[in-house]
């Protein structure tokens, strides 16, 4: 790491990280944890349910109605024809119920079942306009670093900590250390950003950003687009970084203009002005940096019970005598040396806050066109937001999943972990999304976590398969 | 909020790294019945190991053996509570009755959300946990002495271990209070905060606002 030159007076070399968290602090409570103002907050009906419970008990009075918003995403049934307080979860109807009736109480924007514009929490976040450059935005969820992709500075908190930002709008949070990833290259045809996250999940492993706020930076962070910067994000708490966020840009402001909850007109053009500042100075100092070339990048799965447990495609399940892996290939049932490319699967799950954005489907639907799901393997694409669904409808999308024999649904987190419906139960899944711990899916299920096109490929093939053949006219 | 001063108790230990959330609380515990209450909660701590299939407790999960009932002290490895940020799996630890989970790291959103449920997480190296793992395993009468205004923890040989948790965090602790003092030791900071943003970031603000007062 190259040395630091001292800063002349004038200069700010702090890191947009550092420049946000600056601009929401209250008041410093000791020398490592500040008072921060909290700009928004998001709850979803799961963990949202104990903060409800609590305003409810103690009677607690929202600072600020118009910035909590409570959306309907982990509870709510995902099969077509579902109604906006059906869950599998036997307490699932009573919690969409209490997270209905607590905003119409409070004054909260609820997006619920029957709102075209429902769907996960992280997708329509961004969707909507709610996460915004520069802002500081918490929800009870832990992958609320997804919102980072647009420049806010957006963690997950508890939903005790979610009840003191209703009532006080602020939140007591410990200041972390710095850490910058920069990504040079250019990811190779068959290669998404997905597998990219899977690799640093490898080289960082599930605690190496504890401690740490990730800001994404080089020149294939710059080429990204909103959708691809979201999925890396996302997958930054799996490092056991609460933050992950790329700095705002003409990519991010073009993709903000005109959304639902964005500023308009004058407003808009002095947000714009403000938002321009926040990126780090060129030569910021980071606590900790390091930079990764991803032109040899292969599509990349997990192999193991950890989003750190990766391999290439191509590659085998490690024969490492830890006994953390020895415990991870008797749970996913596969030996040592076994390649991943020929263990069979029973299900291929796409969706996810991962990976359930357009850009996501139209990855898989360009492997599945033409095609059809391997006999008995069974697929499901749930489609992150009722935005996303429709835009994939307009451009037949729907149609190419459920050619290949494909369920469509309704928005939802789905099967992204286990939330009381059996179906996934026993079973080997190849899914989009961001945890593949024991039981995750449902009792017993091994999952491996993949990008949009290896689940595609993998669900004709029947076992985990390479998209590259596929997509290069195989 | 429940305060936490020092305990004494006997120790589990369960030396793994990356335990996340999903194993500390499985998610179709927290709502099969609807009810999550602390109890509740306590039960479904660590289910899928705890229990075999037929809902048998399993006699090998160390929580279940005869001579770790009534246990406080949980020893873990690192990144301990890591994944999903349930609330619910501080107060599964809690309802149980864990009241101290000592561990070589801890994920960050289990850990603040520690405090909100009157469970003390500290942090010891790793070669001082493995040691105390070893004393315990072999002797799981011993009893470890955690005391968090001293922020020392103390073997039953007398040796003692320093930690440290955040400031702020450990007089929440001491005090049994809540966060929301700190919103009101500070509030003409609040307000100052709130009529300067209203300022700086008027665009973030809907016009009809600017007449109210913080």
């Amino acid at each position: 790491m190259k040395q630091a030159r001292p800063a002349l007076p004038s200069e700010d070399l702090r890191t947009c990280f550092q420049k946000i968290w600056d601009q929401h602090v209250i008041a410093h409570l000791d020398d490592k944890t500040d008072l921060l103002h909290i700009d928004k907050l998001l709850l979803h009906e799961l963990t949202g349910s104990v903060t409800f419970q609590q305003i409810g008990e103690l009677g607690v009075k929202a600072a600020s109605p118009r910035d909590v918003f409570s959306i309907v995403d982990h509870l709510i049934a995902t099969e077509p024809g579902r109604t906006p307080e059906q869950s599998h979860a036997r307490s699932g109807s009573a919690m969409i119920g209490l997270a209905r009736k607590t905003a119409q109480q409070h004054g909260f924007t609820f997006i619920g079942g029957g709102d075209p514009r429902q769907g996960i929490s992280h997708v329509i976040g961004p969707e909507l306009g709610i996460a915004l450059p520069g802002l500081s935005i918490v929800c009870s969820d832990s992958h609320t670093s997804t919102l980072g992709g647009v420049g806010a500075m957006a963690w997950g908190i508890g939903s005790t900590e979610c009840r003191h930002v209703i009532a006080t709008q602020t939140l007591v949070q410990a200041r972390p250390k710095t850490l910058r990833i920069v990504l040079e290259g250019h990811l190779a045809e068959g290669v998404a950003t997905k597998d990219l996250a899977l690799h640093l999940m490898g080289l960082i492993g599930a605690k190496g950003g504890d401690g740490f706020a990730i800001e994404y930076a080089g020149s294939l962070v710059r080429r990204m687009n909103i959708d691809e910067r979201l999925t890396l994000c996302n997958m930054t708490i799996e490092m056991s970084a609460k933050y992950g966020m790329v700095a705002p840009d003409d990519v991010s402001f073009e993709y903000l203009a005109g959304r639902e909850y964005a500023p308009k007109e004058r407003a808009w053009d002095e947000a714009l002005a403000h938002w321009r500042q926040l990126a780090g100075h060129a030569e910021a100092r980071f606590d900790k940096e390091c930079t990764v070339d991803v032109t040899a990048l292969q599509p990349t799965i997990t192999w193991g019970i950890s989003p750190e447990h990766v391999v290439d495609i191509d590659g085998q399940v490690p024969d490492s005598p830890h006994p953390e892996h020895e415990r991870a290939r008797r749970y996913v049932g596969l030996e040592a040396g076994r390649r991943m490319a020929s263990v069979p699967i029973d299900v291929a799950y796409v969706g996810s806050c991962t990976n359930g954005r357009l850009d996501d489907l139209r990855q898989a639907a360009r492997v599945l066109a033409g095609r059809r799901l391997a006999p008995g393997v069974l697929g499901i694409c749930v489609p992150g937001s009722g935005a996303v669904k429709r835009a994939a409808e307009r451009e037949g999308i729907d149609l190419v999943f459920k050619s290949a024999g494909f369920e469509w649904h309704e928005p939802g987190c789905g099967h992204c972990a286990y939330l009381g419906n059996d179906r996934l139960r026993g079973a080997r899944v190849i899914s989009t999304t961001n945890r593949n711990f024991e039981n995750r899916q449902g009792l017993g299920t091994r999952t491996h976590l993949a990008s949009p096109a290896t689940v595609a490929a993998s669900a004709v093939r029947g076992c985990i398969a390479d998209p590259r053949p596929m997509l290069l006219g195989g | 909020m429940e305060a936490f001063r020092q305990l004494q108790g006997r120790v589990a230990p369960m030396m793994l790294d990356n335990v996340d959330t999903d194993q500390i609380i499985p998610g179709g515990d927290i709502f099969a019945s609807g009810e999550v209450t602390r109890d509740q909660c306590g039960r479904s701590l660590f289910a899928d190991w705890r229990y075999r299939a037929d809902g048998s407790e399993n006699p090998d999960f160390i929580l279940n053996r005869p001579e770790r009932r009534g246990a406080t002290i949980l020893l873990a490895g690192d990144n301990f509570g890591c994944g999903s940020s349930r609330e619910w799996a501080t107060t599964a630890l809690r309802g149980f009755g864990i009241h101290v989970v000592i561990a070589a790291g801890f994920s960050s959103i289990f850990f603040n959300n520690c405090f909100r449920n009157g469970v003390l997480p500290v942090v010891l190296p790793r070669g001082t946990l493995e040691a105390i793992a070893q004393q315990a395993l072999q002797n799981p009468a011993l009893l470890l002495a955690v005391n968090l205004e001293t922020q020392t923890v103390t073997q039953s040989l007398g040796q003692a271990h320093p930690f440290s948790v955040p400031p702020v965090m450990r007089r929440m602790l001491l005090d049994g209070a809540d966060e929301a003092i700190y919103a009101e030791r500070h509030r003409a900071a609040v307000l100052a905060f709130r009529q300067r943003d209203r300022a700086e970031r008027a665009w973030l603000y809907p016009i009809s606002l600017a007449s109210e007062t913080a």
